[in-house]
């Protein structure tokens, strides 16, 4: 290989900020591709499960309610096969709605932040903004996540807790949104603080766009999640 | 740009009042090790106070606490801590990252210069390879004879599912781990990775996870196979849930990893660098990595849906409660098929990269080469059925499944044909890397065509789940990628060292190896062919004999291993001297200076041809 020396080479290794950003953005973009493919892997589990219905227990398990039983089990077990019905989606889309105007304040936060050199201080307000709206998305899929039905089922004489298919999926996707809005949680705020200390600027702002993106990748991932969990539930 | 040069006079201050600065390896282990313990303690009291049985959650809960405890000691998320605080690091912060004049400590901590992280890629991989490997002799030993008993059957399955995830981690580190991050950025001509701390941290979550999974050993171990088969995975003892764990980690480094060497190759190459002139191990390299980055989320999804129908009372896998074994082998080949060619692609790449500097001629058709890669990982997304076609998933598909998988021989055939290409009328320096070539070309021929054999489906309900399915993929993964990591270890090692490989001892250990590997594996086929299934500790004595043959080739292996390790360390000091380009290579990583200064060049360079212009003549310098 022939090597010619740079001329212009730079002396101190500094890079100009719009190359780190160009750079930080396809890393962005690569881990929300990985993402993507956790959600894919997800979405492929829940249609799967649904279009074998192995057993006939995609939303039927043979147990008892799990309401009013303590943790230590029933005192007499006396199973019976229950019929699931699909989960209220109500909660589901009010989480997407969350989800999605949290989003939304983060992106017009960073459109103010990048509009003019005053613009910080409202980006802060957006950012804070964001960041509790994402934190009571993180509530709600809490308490969605405690609405899926869980049963007693009997296993080798023991008593255990269990959740049919659906609501197994169920869980996951929320489990795994939980987890990612604890993210977008961790980001936000640590956004705001960067605006306050003046490290997020309008000189530099590029930051605010990489979790944007995420942001807004999360926002969406719930809008699909949400569509095929509530439009596709019945036996198939 | 026009820089300025404000940070060659900041001394270097403190990092956030010292502790950072006194962090590494020893920190990082007795830190793991208190939050596995209060993780476990809380866990413990919290939940198995009412007498039920949660030993699950505990364990997982433990595991996560020493991954949290070993990445804190480390240092992993100081920096995390940092921007979270928006005190960013200075310029003296991560020249001390960096390990500038830190000497040898540099190696046992959080470092981010690309080439200290390359070299303790080698020492985990041989780590990794070692402890594999003695597993293998546990396992080759109780196969000796029939109704040897040298380990009880529990331990027996343990030893074969422990085994089996080691090397299959070792081997998709083994060329990726060491020279993805040593070379790779000086080859496309960067003062380091794309994104430094990210690399360090691929590292070190790498080492998080070896505990994990030699801890599974500790607590019962597991029977399942490292395919975790359930239900027997859902039936598994404690040991799977550390086994899964340390999965999980995994999959948190490749990722990482992944993303750093996609993002280096794409956006840190010189001047004059294009993609037309990057050298065949980064295409190799960068096309491992955006397979795995497909792939890897399979896994950790696999694993996660596996603890969670253990400790959370789900039903993915379970088929009386609605869930279904067969999404359980669809999530895991999904990743595993792939998986396979992320493992085999850096290797190959390495071999491409020896074969044109020892044969004294360019790459033999540079663009084919790239595109029978590409064709490989796209259509190895596309096969993952075939590990299926005997377990009543989907009938109807193994049609597809079946040509799609005969389909990939084609580029498989046409990297082969490079390589023989660029061999073809070369002038030939047999040196020790070499030798590795000419046993890949041997071992993956054998490997390859019983693949080919294997994908057919008639013959696969024949040869499925007995010892022939198992020498196949050792020719796969011992005789092609071994050979491959080991060739790319004895080509590189001058640049890490600037001392030879101890030539005779290389030798030695390749005639070893090679003899070894195809003792062991041919054996095995026969094994097979009578019928022996895998996985069984015992057998029929009709198989005596070739079980005997192919524990003592693996015997062979092991010396010619402890060989080529007595090899590297015995050269890492006392070794002959090679000067930087010891082997008149004209890619980049050999005009840089060795020991490689940190950020690899005083100016960067601009490039002006192709790096593979031997036997040409020169039309401008
Ligand atoms: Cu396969």
């Amino acid at each position: 290989m022939t090597v010619t020396h740079n001329e212009h080479a730079e002396s101190g290794h500094h890079e100009a900020p719009e190359v780190v950003d160009g750079r930080q953005r396809l890393g962005i973009w690569l881990f929300i591709g990985g993402d993507m493919i956790s959600l894919g892997a997800l979405l492929f589990t829940y249609l799967y499960l649904r279009g074998v219905n192995s057993g006939g227990h995609w939303m039927s398990i043979v147990g008892m309610p799990s309401k009013g039983i303590t943790s230590a089990g029933p005192d007499t077990f006396t199973p019976t096969t229950l019929v699931e019905q699909p989960m209220a989606s109500g909660l589901n889309w009010l989480i997407v709605l969350v989800v999605v105007v949290s989003a939304a304040l983060m992106w017009l936060g960073e459109k103010r932040l990048r509009a003019s050199v005053n613009g910080r201080g409202a980006f802060r307000g957006y950012a804070a903004a964001a960041t509790v709206t994402a934190v009571v998305g993180i509530v709600l899929q809490v308490m969605q996540v405690r609405n899926v039905p869980q049963y007693w089922i009997q296993s080798n004489d023991s008593a255990l807790f269990a959740y049919t298919s659906y609501g197994s999926v169920v869980l996951a996707f929320g489990i795994s949104a939980i987890i990612h809005f604890v993210l977008l949680v961790l980001l936000g705020a640590g956004l705001y603080v960067r605006a306050g200390r003046n490290v997020l600027s309008y000189e530099k702002w590029y930051q605010a766009r990489l979790v944007r993106f995420f942001w807004v990748w999360i926002a969406v991932s719930t809008i699909v999640t949400a569509i095929v969990v509530t439009l596709l539930n019945t036996v198939h | 740009m026009t820089s300025t040069i404000e940070h060659s006079t900041v001394s270097a201050p403190a990092l956030g009042g010292g502790i950072y600065r006194r962090l590494n390896f020893g920190t990082a282990l007795i830190a793991g090790v208190v939050f596995a313990v209060i993780a476990w303690w809380i866990a413990h009291s919290l939940l198995d106070s009412d007498g039920r049985g949660f030993s699950d959650q505990v364990m997982v809960i433990t595991a996560v606490g020493w991954v949290v405890g070993f990445e804190l000691g480390i240092g992993a998320f100081t920096s995390i801590g940092k921007w979270f605080t928006g005190r960013d690091q200075t310029h003296a912060d991560e020249m001390y990252l960096a390990g500038k004049d830190a000497g040898q400590a540099r190696y046992w901590r959080f470092t981010t210069d690309h080439k200290v992280v390359g070299v303790q890629y080698i020492v985990v991989t041989m780590i990794l390879l070692g402890a594999g490997g003695l597993l293998a002799m546990g396992i080759r030993t109780n196969l000796l004879s029939p109704g040897n008993h040298f380990v009880n059957q529990q331990i027996y399955n343990s030893f074969l599912s422990v085994h089996g995830m080691l090397m299959i981690l070792a081997l998709i580190v083994a060329v990726a781990g060491p020279w993805a991050n040593f070379v790779v950025p000086i080859m496309v001509g960067a003062r380091d990775m794309a994104f430094p701390r990210l690399n360090a941290l691929s590292l070190w979550t790498l080492v998080a996870a070896i505990p994990l999974l030699l801890g599974s050993l500790a607590v019962g171990g597991n029977d399942m196979g490292w395919v975790t088969q359930a239900p027997i995975s859902n039936q598994s003892g404690v040991g799977f849930d550390l086994f899964a764990m340390a999965i999980i980690t995994f999959t948190v480094s490749t990722t990482v990893a992944g993303v750093n060497t996609i993002c280096t190759v794409l956006t840190m190459r010189t001047k004059g660098m294009t993609l037309e002139r990057l050298p065949i191990f980064v295409w190799a390299s960068s096309i491992a990595a955006a397979l795995g980055l497909y792939a890897f989320p399979f896994f950790l999804v696999v694993m996660s849906l596996n603890i969670s129908d253990r400790m959370n009372g789900t039903s993915f896998f379970i088929a009386s409660e609605g869930g279904t074994g067969w999404l359980q082998e669809n999530l895991f080949w999904l990743m595993g098929h792939p998986e396979v060619y992320v493992i085999l692609l850096p290797a190959v790449g390495a071999l491409l990269e020896i074969t044109t500097v020892f044969a004294r001629k360019p790459l033999f058709s540079y663009r084919t080469s790239i595109a029978g890669m590409a064709g490989l990982a796209g259509l190895s997304v596309l096969v993952w059925a075939h590990h299926m076609f005997t377990t009543g998933w989907a009938p109807a598909l193994g049609g597809p499944f079946m040509v799609t998988t005969e389909m990939i021989s084609i580029p498989t055939g046409i990297i082969f044909l490079v390589l023989l290409g660029t061999l073809w009328r070369g002038n030939i320096w047999m040196r020790l890397p070499m030798y590795w070539v000419f046993g890949f070309i041997s071992n993956f021929i054998v490997g390859g065509i019983t693949g080919i054999y294997l994908s057919d489906i008639p013959v696969d309900n024949q040869m499925h789940g007995t010892m022939f399915v198992v020498a196949h993929f050792h020719y796969v993964f011992v005789g092609s990628v071994l050979f491959g990591a080991i060739g790319a270890l004895c080509f590189w090692y001058p640049k890490v060292t600037g001392r030879f490989l101890d030539e005779r001892m290389g030798k030695i250990s390749f005639w070893l190896v090679f003899i070894g590997t195809n003792v062991t594996f041919l054996a095995m086929f026969v094994s097979g062919l009578r019928g022996m299934p895998r996985r069984y500790s015992s057998y029929s004595s009709i198989f005596e004999h070739t079980n005997a043959v192919s524990t003592i080739g693996a015997y062979v292996i092991m010396a010619g291993m402890l060989v080529l390790l007595g090899a590297v360390i015995s050269s890492w000091n006392k070794g002959e001297p090679s000067g930087p380009n010891p082997w008149g290579s004209k890619t980049l990583e050999w005009l840089v200076p060795t020991p490689v200064p940190l950020e690899n060049f005083e100016v960067l360079p601009v490039i002006t041809e192709d790096p593979y212009t031997y036997g040409e003549a020169r039309t401008n310098s």
